[in-house]
Parts: C-alpha cells; sequence; structure tokens
C-alpha cells in the first residue's frame, strides 16, 4: 500500500505548505521557536518505532503556555492539523508527523511548578521527564509511581497522552489512576482544568478520557500528579522454571493466593540468554523461563508476603528460587530484565517490540500460538512480559536490509496481536494504537464503536485539528484492511464497498 | 469474550430506539437506591434488573465481569467467599425495612465509593472495561477483563460517574483485591484538628492506615494489611486496639462495624432529621466549627469528604466555594442539579451528550438543565 492511498483511507488531506504557514507563525511566534529547515527537521521524523517515518513539513517549539494557546488558535482558525509530541519516546507512531501540518514539541516546557509534600502532590509541566519527578521529590520520602521502561527520557505530558504503565502497574496503577487533574488547551484554543483538588470533579469523568487519547482531544499544559510514600522495604526474587507452561500457571497461583506482587515479569529463554550475554545478571542460562517476582512494602507486610510467595513458588515447580541478598543484587536482578530490549537487539540487525495484553489464564496458550507463527514466517521471537498484568512484549527478530523482511516482521507483529483478540485481549496494553495499530483496531471494534469513538473526537475536536490520522481508523480503512471484527455474527461495514 | 445479554439486551434495546422516535426520556433503574442523586425526571423506566448474572469471574486474574443489575450485596458475597473484595467500598443504601440496596450498575453510574476510596482509590480505579447501549440502541464493548489496555479512548471510564447520561450500562468488568489479613479500627480522643494533624504526619509514610473519620471529639482509623503490620504500628504510636482476623469469607463485608455503617450512612449520625449534604473537599481539610455554627459535622476520608447535617443550606454553599469543594444533597426533599461547570467543559459535556445520546433518551436532566 502506498503512502498516498493510506492517507486518503484516513479522511481529508491538508494541503498548507511551509511557505504559507511561516508567514502566518512569524507573527505569534519568535523565531527561535521555529524549525524548518530539513537538517533541524531530521530527528523530529519518528518517534521511538523508528519503523515509521515521515519529516514534519515545521516544528514548533513554544517557550510558554501562552505561545502554545497562540499556535492552537492560528490552527482552528485556519484548519491546520497540530501533531503534538513530548520526548518523542512513543512505540507506536504516535507523534507521526501529517502532511500539511505543524509539529509542536511541549519539551521546553519542561518546569516542576510546585512539590506539595503533605498532600503528596506535584505540579508539573508537561514536558518535565517521568523519572525527574521521582528525583525531585525524594527527598519528601516520596516517588511517582507509574514507571514505563523509558522513565528516564519520557515526558509526562507523554505518559497521560498514552495512559503510560510499567512494571509496577498491576499494584499501582497506570497513569490514569495516578494524575489528580491536568490544565489543558481544547482544540477551539481554550484553556480548561480538568479534574481538580478534590478527589472527585463534577460532571463526567472527562480526566479519564484524556489519559490514552493519543494528544487527540486536548493538549495538556499542566499536570498534578498524586505521589506515594517510598516503600520502605523492597524484595526480590529470581526464580527459574523447566518450562514455560509451568512459569505461567505460576503467575496466576501466586496472585490466586492473595498475594499482589509490586512487580511480576517473566522472560522466555532466548530473552534470558540475550539478557544475560548482554548484562551478565546472572540469570540461569539453562531455565527456559524466569520470573522476576519483586514485593514491597512496609517490613512487616512484606515479610508476611513473602514467606506465602516462597511457598506458592516452591509448588508451583521452580527449579530454583532465588532472593536478593542486597541492593546491588536486586539491582542485578533488573538489570538484565530492564536491558532486555537492547540485549535481544544484539541477536539481529533489527527487533519489532508488540505490545498485547491478555488475561493471565491463556499466558500458555498465547505462547504456543506465537511459537507456531514465529516458524511459519521463519523470524525468532523473544518473550519478555509484564506478566502480573498479562501483557506481553513479543520481540520479532528480523533483519530491514533483506528485501521484505520488515513486511514479514509487520505481518507477522499483526498475526500476534490477532491472536490477543482472539484471547480475550487486547491489542495494545501501554504502548497505543498510533499509525501503527490502526489497522488492528478494526480486530478488536466493531463499526458501531469506532464511529462511538469518532463522535467522541468530534465533542472535542470537530474540525480534525489534533493529531489527525491516529488511533481510530476511518470505516474505509477498516473495510480495506478486511479481516475485520466479526461481532455476534454481523458482517462487518455491510454498507462498504470493498476496494 | 463479551457476552452479547441475548434477549434482553435486545428487549432494552427496543425500548430505547422507540423513545428515540417518540422523542420521549427513560429513567435508567435498578434499585432506585441512588434516586435522590441529581433531579430525576420520572418517566418510563430502563430497568437493569434482568440483566443479574455473573458472567465470568476467575479470582486469579483478579477480575470479574458481571451484568449491570446485579445486587452488590450478592456481588459482594460472592467476591467474600473468595477472599477478595471491591477496594472501593461501594455503599449499600437501606430501604426502609433495612434492606441493603444497590445495584453493579448504579454503583458505576453514580460512582459513590465508601471510608476507603483514599487509599484505594473510586469507582473509576477499578473499571477494567463495559458494554453499553448507545441513545440510537447500539451495544457497544470497551475496554477489556484485562488490567492494561489503552485501545481507543477510554469509554468505560467516562461511563463511570455519568448518571447513565451517556448511556444504558449493561455489563461491566472490575478489578478485584485480595482482602487482607486482618484489620482494626482504634478510637482516638481528639479534636478534628488535633486528628487531622495526627493523620497529616502518619501519612508522610507508607501506612496500614484505611479509613480516617472523625465525629464529635472522637477521631476513627481504620488500619488494614497484615497482622504483624497492624500491631507494629499500633505499638509505634502506642495505640490499642482489637485486631480482627479476616476468615476465609472476609468477613468485613457487612459485619455490622462502624466502618459498614458510615459506608452505608447508617447510624445515630445519619438518623437526625436535617438534610443530608455531603461535602466534598480537597483531602486533609480542616472545617473548624466556627465556619458552620448550626450543623452537625462527620468528617471522613481523612478530610476529603464531609458528611453534614443541617438546614442552612446557604452557609454550605459558601462554604464549598470558600474551601474550593463541591456540594451535593443526600437528600430526596432536597433535588439539585450537580455543582456547576465552567462554560468550556459545559459545551464538552453537551458535546459528548450528543456523541451518546443524541436524542436525549437518558435521565433527561438528572445530572444538568442542559441536557
Amino acid at each position: 500500500m502506498n503512502s498516498e492511498k493510506l492517507t486518503a483511507l484516513d479522511g481529508p488531506i491538508s494541503n498548507w505548505s511551509a511557505e504559507q504557514l511561516l508567514p502566518l507563525l512569524g507573527k505569534i511566534l519568535p523565531e527561535s521557536c521555529i524549525l524548518h529547515e530539513a537538517e533541524d527537521l531530521g530527528p523530529f521524523e519518528c518517534d521511538g518505532l523508528s519503523a515509521y517515518k515521515a519529516p514534519p513539513m515545521l516544528v514548533v517549539l513554544p517557550d510558554t503556555k501562552a505561545q502554545v494557546i497562540d499556535l492552537v488558535k492560528l490552527c482552528a482558525q485556519h484548519e491546520i492539523p497540530l501533531v503534538p509530541r513530548g520526548a518523542g519516546t512513543g512505540l507506536s507512531g504516535g507523534a507521526m508527523a501529517v502532511s500539511g501540518g505543524i509539529m509542536v514539541s511541549l519539551t521546553r516546557l519542561n518546569k516542576i511548578k510546585a512539590i506539595e509534600p503533605e498532600l503528596r502532590r506535584a505540579v508539573v509541566e508537561p514536558g518535565v521527564r517521568n523519572l525527574a519527578i521521582s528525583e525531585a521529590v525524594r527527598p519528601h520520602g516520596l516517588y511517582y509511581a507509574p514507571d514505563p521502561s523509558s522513565q528516564i527520557a519520557c515526558s509526562i505530558g507523554g505518559n497521560v497522552a498514552e495512559n503510560a504503565g510499567g512494571v509496577h502497574c498491576l499494584k499501582y496503577g497506570l497513569t490514569v489512576n495516578n494524575v489528580q487533574s491536568v490544565e489543558c488547551i481544547l482544540p477551539d484554543g481554550s484553556l480548561v482544568t480538568i479534574g481538580g483538588p478534590c478527589l472527585d470533579a463534577p460532571g463526567f469523568d472527562l480526566l479519564a478520557l484524556i489519559h490514552g487519547s493519543e494528544g487527540m482531544l486536548a493538549l495538556v499544559t499542566e499536570i498534578v500528579v498524586n505521589l506515594l510514600p517510598i516503600p520502605p522495604v523492597t524484595r526480590t526474587l529470581l526464580v527459574s522454571y523447566d518450562s514455560v507452561e509451568k512459569a505461567a500457571a505460576a503467575v496466576g497461583q501466586v496472585i490466586g493466593a492473595g498475594i499482589i506482587p509490586a512487580g511480576m515479569e517473566m522472560m522466555d529463554k532466548l530473552a534470558i540468554q540475550a539478557a544475560e550475554d548482554f548484562a551478565h545478571a546472572g540469570y540461569p542460562r539453562e531455565a527456559e523461563a524466569i520470573l522476576i517476582c519483586e514485593l514491597d512494602g512496609e517490613k512487616e507486610d512484606v515479610g508476611a508476603a513473602y514467606d506465602q510467595l516462597v511457598e506458592v513458588l516452591e509448588v508451583s515447580g521452580a527449579t530454583d528460587i532465588r532472593t536478593a541478598q542486597n541492593a546491588e543484587e536486586q539491582r542485578k536482578f533488573w538489570l538484565g530484565r530492564k536491558s532486555a530490549f537492547p540485549a535481544v537487539g544484539r541477536l539481529a540487525p533489527d527487533y519489532y517490540c508488540m505490545d498485547g495484553t491478555i488475561p493471565k489464564r491463556n499466558l500458555p496458550k498465547v505462547l504456543a500460538g506465537i511459537a507456531a507463527l514465529s516458524q511459519q514466517y521463519g523470524l525468532p521471537v523473544a518473550n519478555v512480559f509484564h506478566a502480573g498484568d498479562g501483557n506481553l512484549h513479543p520481540l520479532i527478530l528480523f533483519d530491514a536490509n533483506r528485501v521484505g523482511e520488515l513486511e514479514k516482521a509487520e505481518a507477522l507483529g499483526g498475526k500476534i496481536l490477532e491472536l490477543c483478540v482472539t484471547l480475550e485481549g487486547t491489542i495494545t496494553g501501554e504502548h497505543g494504537v498510533g499509525r501503527e495499530k490502526i489497522n488492528q483496531m478494526c480486530l478488536q471494534f466493531n463499526r458501531a464503536e469506532i464511529e462511538q469513538f469518532h463522535a467522541t473526537k468530534r465533542a472535542f475536536d470537530p474540525k480534525r485539528i489534533f493529531n489527525p490520522n491516529k488511533n481510530i481508523p476511518t470505516l474505509a480503512r477498516c473495510a480495506e484492511f478486511g479481516a475485520m471484527h466479526v461481532h455476534a455474527g454481523e458482517i462487518p461495514f455491510p454498507h462498504l464497498e470493498r476496494f | 469474550m463479551p457476552v452479547q445479554g441475548g434477549i434482553e439486551n435486545d428487549r432494552l434495546r427496543e425500548q430505547i430506539r422507540q423513545a428515540r422516535t417518540e422523542n420521549r426520556s427513560l429513567e435508567i433503574r435498578g434499585h432506585g437506591s441512588k434516586a435522590f442523586l441529581g433531579v430525576r425526571n420520572e418517566s418510563e423506566v430502563l430497568s437493569s434488573l434482568a440483566l443479574n448474572q455473573v458472567v465470568s469471574y476467575e479470582p486469579s486474574e483478579l477480575v470479574i465481569t458481571v451484568q449491570s443489575g446485579l445486587e452488590l450485596n450478592a456481588l459482594e458475597a460472592l467476591l467474600a467467599e473468595n477472599h477478595q473484595r471491591l477496594a472501593f467500598e461501594p455503599p449499600m443504601f437501606s430501604s426502609k425495612e433495612g434492606e441493603r440496596r444497590g445495584t453493579v450498575g448504579g454503583m458505576l453510574a453514580s460512582a459513590l465509593a465508601g471510608p476507603r476510596r483514599p487509599w484505594s482509590g473510586g469507582v473509576r480505579d477499578a473499571v477494567l472495561g463495559l458494554q453499553m447501549i448507545n441513545g440510537e440502541g447500539e451495544l457497544l464493548n470497551f475496554g477489556g477483563q484485562v488490567m492494561k489496555n489503552v485501545a481507543g479512548y477510554d469509554v468505560s471510564r467516562l461511563m463511570c460517574g455519568a448518571m447513565g447520561c451517556l448511556g444504558f450500562i449493561s455489563q461491566v468488568s472490575l478489578k478485584v483485591l485480595p482482602a487482607p489479613q486482618a484489620m482494626a479500627t482504634v478510637t482516638l480522643d481528639e479534636s478534628r484538628d488535633a486528628f487531622l494533624g495526627l493523620l497529616q504526619g502518619w501519612q508522610q509514610r507508607m501506612s496500614p492506615i484505611s479509613g480516617a473519620a472523625h465525629e464529635g471529639q472522637v477521631g476513627w482509623l481504620r488500619l488494614e494489611g497484615s497482622h504483624s503490620n497492624i500491631n507494629a504500628f499500633l505499638k509505634e504510636h502506642a495505640m490499642t486496639a482489637d485486631i480482627i482476623a479476616q476468615d476465609n469469607r472476609g468477613l468485613e463485608v457487612n459485619n455490622g462495624s462502624f466502618w459498614e455503617q458510615l459506608r452505608d450512612l447508617r447510624g445515630p449520625f445519619f438518623e437526625d432529621s436535617r438534610p443530608l449534604w455531603r461535602l466534598s473537599l480537597p483531602p486533609g481539610t480542616l472545617i473548624t466549627p466556627e465556619m458552620l455554627t448550626d450543623a452537625d459535622v462527620m468528617l471522613d476520608w481523612g478530610g476529603a469528604q464531609y458528611w453534614i447535617k443541617t438546614e442552612d443550606e446557604q452557609a454550605l454553599e459558601s462554604l464549598a466555594v470558600k474551601l474550593k469543594g463541591h456540594l451535593c444533597a443526600y437528600d430526596a426533599r432536597k433535588p439539585r442539579h450537580f455543582p456547576a461547570l465552567p462554560p468550556a467543559i459545559m459545551k464538552l459535556h453537551q458535546n459528548l451528550k450528543q456523541a451518546y445520546d443524541a436524542g436525549h433518551v437518558f435521565n433527561r436532566g438528572r445530572m444538568y438543565a442542559e441536557f
């Protein structure tokens, strides 16, 4: 499918040119905020999903909130598409440029405006890095819980847009569960606060709707995050298994026993060996699967849960259970897991990271399915999971320099997502839909559901100013994509012509 | 596997389509235990009560999927059998006969949570996905049965607290949590001011606190977690309390404790014949006796929620504004719309109403006069 056809499938195309837009921008922004030379635009041609590239026509880097408001008003007035971007670490092409549009990077709005230890809250601008929040509030014994693996670089504004998760979601929730309120600019340029200082705000829960909306409903300019006291005690276990099935079953057994680990990660043999070669974390090379299990909390609570956990793991058929004896060992246990992606990256010239979620009971089935697909497509797949919440990150290994291999990897990835939907799961747990999974949306949702999403977008942005052509496919796209959702025996999109 | 709800959903969809065609409003109703919220438009009832099944429940997934007409009592009992619970402690308001009332649909639509709310999150934090019928009579599924899901907009949580104004919820998947090993209630003879001060200090560190209320000269503190952890907290702060070990049925549900009474707004404080008001405030807010003279006050949620018995509506209104909070009447004699919204936010509400229920079929005028 060529790129023009892709765009035509997604709705009207903007015809603005850089020559037309530059004078308009010049009226509201200093020159230092506008990038338009090809060499300056290069870094903005993709986000963390480098397989999807489109150089932007213009990039705007506002220094102030007032400038962002002026920019949005300008775009609203002239119907110019505006693509918001944070640190650019997203993994689904959500911050990809659209033709005839402007990209706005919010990284210069990067101040921590207030820390309120007694309320356990912090007020931050969208360009503040995720980890910088925890670092800033540490002197107060507090931290910000959601920890996506890109936390050293990713921005909190992007976290809101993607409803970012991390390794501690099962116990501490996603971004949506840890944000108190946001101040944002609506597509008509009005500045509003959504949520408020109380635990509930009057009216509909717009705060939840903004989270994970991939920059399509509002542009966030300030975020009040909720903070938690740092757990005084953490215990980390490295557990080995001689079969993936046993490891997968153990995850359910632990949680079924009433233990909620702070983190519960699983890796298969290919991932273990790659991580060990890379990080020398002391992982058991001979194991078919490992679990990294972490408990945190107060001393007495962790002690009680630890004894119970070890008992469950022994019964589950673990071949080895190691508990980190000190902070250094703890760090090593995690090092292997946290470097799994670059480690696997050394096994092949390229890898493609997927992000499906399934109910935990279906872990053995999905693993068997992925193994079969891997064989069918002739591409190895290493598996790394947030096992506690059923979030899979299969890593497909390929070589983009070989003709057709990227397409093959994408096709295999698509099949894995289909498998997740079949196994009562979802096509994206935490990376978002963006451009990458827009076709698979047609698998998960039927015509009426997709139309309801579009109606939701129209309620905020009838002119499609904010981040158009992302996240929600047009019905025409779903008809073109072909493999569609079959809902209760209905034939999907019967009124649409297939082309 | 989203259950389509079969014949009953078809019947409801037909009723909705009919009302849409004839430009009539329908009043969504389960038990009607929260009928005092908002302004009722007493029209034809769209009842959830025939949708009363547990669709799936696997304790090790920490997820339960149920239909919206299921009684909360039945849901909590089923979870308790598996030593699990809804973390946010939904209230079950009593009928005149003392029977506990409330359905899953009403719990979701009202988004009311009990005394554990500040420490456990609210109803929306436990919503993973749902099935609904929009104003065109279309059956839609959003979200799912998994903890992490960012496919499409988060319609499931949008429906939570929307008072049925955006659609009829037919089924929901909820995150559940293990019940803790043990629980203790500490009573402290302290003024409200002193109690809040103590609470502030305890909460700077991790603690087993999961409830903090105050009335008159007595503060109540609930501690939950392992037996040994509760003991350690009591010892550190030189407090005494009986520690109740939870048996396999999670005995805290409906055991007549102070917390259960507070959750359901029962007990001596609530029996007063004056109207009951709820004031939602930033956490830790102190209402001093001088701020409200002719009123009885019960602090809940560690000062983020106050229950107030008074006839002086005017004084409460101005106090809500002054303290950056919002006010709600918990009394059928005082029908009131929800707290006013800034114009830009109201416009979004109206647009969303148009997107989900263009014919204004559902609960017309219940939250706001505008829709």
